[in-house]
């Protein structure tokens, strides 16, 4: 197995071939050529024989959606039919991408009982993209049962739709209607060729300059928290959600400006989460394509379920329209953050992204009322840009502190780290000189890196400016006289080049999120 | 039912589930219109159109529609069921 991580110099060349063999081919059999090259990447990026579960998704996909059409005047079958594919689905990947469930699960029990085997792991890998393309699966087979989706009669258009292969290695998740165009043949477009490699760009630079550089440091501090304590901590804590971002948005930007090159839009992950006002807002603009997926096949069938609908209508009736709202929010967003914590593949997860969120939401909706009048009585302006920083700031940790979850190995470190923070500030611990007296740097970054990430964080911050007005800042670079594009361009090239960590002796840390 | 007088009784519908009686609508109309309709008002609206025209809005269409006026045209043709 050749190592074919999307920040190598092997990505870019294969992306290369990809788009010359795609563009010589003839507009009919352009599918086809993107087929064979999405096979190619998978038998390079990961175990060849593991594609045979994409072939499986594909099957129990391709035949219910026309079993299901075909029986579509009996509502009875169509429907258990999309039932059993999703279940299908949905098991496969929890034997592989769930395993951690089972395991620990299984050995609970051991425990308690000998008589019961304490389960291992499966002889198997798990597909590349399992948590990805399997969202996809799902999505696919409920789009053809509600009928907003015609099944797809060509077996191989279909295994594409799954396997198309930037986003097997981060996703994003893709609706089978919005990807028809990956079917029709189109022309070398230079100007979408440089859109396209500036996108994979400033990826290279979110996750090669700045995330790798924060990695150093946060993993120094959580590799070894009985040192580096006090006000480490809180660097830490506050430091994992840019690290975490740049990581996986970067990741993200590579694989749709890899798209974009083929002519293919996928869906946008990210939209500028860190100017969220409110954790409700952030996560509507953090993962987007997971969250619209779980809005769409989750919460929205949830909440308009025959028994959701008349508890929270007799909610209504008796203590009133508030009420009866928190009700509904509360089934929903439980049901969401419930799914989508258990997607990434660990309890601990659930009970961080999820429940925590979960909790976050329904209280602030509860207490809304209460400070909006405490805002109105300290005179608080809420269109003022002070109070929405301040809004911002208290989203982002909300955040940060939820990926304690992320970071630690389970529930109770969790827990542990949450008490080192608030017990950071008490004298003896307390050690706000570190920014001084040079102990800063003795967690692995130079001088020149925190110089380079202070840099970058402004960078990000322009750019997502710009992002905010003109909807991408290439737009805005776009705009420029000729002299002005090249030496961005140019200094950004450079930037990664010369303070990109990576080259002999370094490897890049694996995607965050290429795991799922 | 003319589409006047479906937009008519949206409009009252709206007006209701926002608790706002400046409400007024058009076919352009869009959840980047009304502040409180994210997607959780989503459905309470849908519930509440489908109570006051008794028709039902199939999963696809409520996942799907992109403005009111598009709203309209459902309701139109789910009564006309």
């Amino acid at each position: 197995m050749i190592q074919m991580t999307i920040t190598s110099l092997g990505f870019i060349i294969f992306v290369l071939a990809a788009s010359l063999i795609y563009y010589i081919t003839p507009h009919r059999f352009q599918w086809i050529s993107l087929l064979f090259i999405s096979v190619v990447f998978y038998c390079l990026a990961a175990e060849p024989y593991t594609i045979i579960f994409i072939v499986i998704s594909t099957l129990i996909i391709y035949f219910s959606a026309l079993y299901a059409k075909k029986h579509s005047g009996s509502g009875r079958v169509a429907f258990s039919i999309t039932i059993a594919a999703i279940v299908l689905n949905a098991f496969i990947w929890f034997l592989f991408k769930g395993s951690a469930y089972w395991i620990q699960l299984s050995s609970f029990i051991h425990a308690r009982v000998p008589a019961f085997p304490a389960m291992g792991g499966l002889p198997f890998a798990a597909a590349l993209g399992m948590g990805y393309y399997t969202c996809q699966a799902i999505g696919y087979t409920v789009d053809c049962y509600w009928g907003t989706a015609e099944p797809q009669d060509n077996f191989f258009k279909l295994f594409l739709f799954l396997i198309f292969f930037p986003q097997l290695t981060t996703g994003p998740i893709s609706h089978y209607n919005r990807l028809l165009p990956i079917y029709e043949g189109r022309v070398f477009d230079l100007y979408r060729m440089q859109r396209g490699m500036q996108r994979i760009l400033w990826g290279f630079f979110k996750k090669l300059v700045i995330s790798e550089r924060i990695a150093i440091l946060v993993n120094a501090i959580d590799g070894n928290r009985s040192s580096f304590n006090g006000i480490w901590l809180l660097i830490a804590l506050l430091f994992y959600p840019l690290q975490l971002y740049t990581d996986f948005s970067g990741s993200v930007d590579i694989v749709l400006g890899t798209a974009e090159i083929l002519g293919i839009k996928l869906p946008e992950n990210f939209d500028n989460p860190f100017f969220s006002q409110s954790s409700q807002e952030f996560w509507q603009k953090w993962h987007m394509s997971l969250g619209n997926w779980a809005k769409d096949y989750i919460m929205y069938p949830v909440l308009k379920a025959k028994k959701t609908l008349e508890l929270s209508s007799g909610v209504r009736k008796k203590y009133g329209k508030r009420a009866g709202k928190l009700v509904s929010l509360g089934i929903g967003v439980f049901f969401t953050w419930f799914v989508t914590g258990f997607w990434h593949g660990n309890y601990k997860y659930i009970v961080g992204c999820g429940m925590l969120y979960f909790v976050v939401m329904i209280l602030y909706e509860a207490f809304s009322p209460l400070l909006k009048r405490l805002n109105d009585l300290l005179g608080v302006k809420e269109d003022s840009f002070s109070w929405k920083l301040f809004r911002m700031i208290r989203t982002y940790i909300i955040f940060s502190f939820s990926l304690i979850f992320f970071r630690a190995d389970g529930i109770s470190e969790a827990i542990g780290m949450i008490r080192d923070l608030f017990l950071s500030f008490t004298p003896g611990i307390f050690n706000p000189w570190i920014f001084f007296d040079g102990e800063l740097l003795s967690a692995g970054l130079t001088d020149v890196d925190f110089h380079i990430i202070w840099i970058s964080v402004i960078l990000l911050i322009l750019a997502a400016i710009l992002r905010d007005k003109y909807g991408y800042a290439r737009n805005w670079v776009a705009l420029q006289g000729r002299i002005f594009r090249w030496c961005v361009w140019l200094l950004l090239l450079t930037l990664v080049m010369v303070y990109g960590k990576y080259g002999p002796g370094y490897h890049a840390a694996d995607f965050i999120y290429q795991g799922f | 039912m003319t589409r006047e007088e479906v937009f008519e009784r949206l409009t009252d519908v709206f007006r209701t589930v926002f608790d706002d009686e400046t409400i007024e609508l058009s076919d352009s109309t869009t959840s980047e219109d009304i502040d409180d309709w994210d997607s959780f008002e989503h459905i309470n609206l849908i519930v509440a159109v489908e109570e006051e025209f008794s028709i039902n809005i199939p999963m696809g269409e409520v996942t799907t529609m992109k403005n009111v006026g598009e709203m309209a045209d459902i309701i139109l043709a789910e009564s006309s069921k």
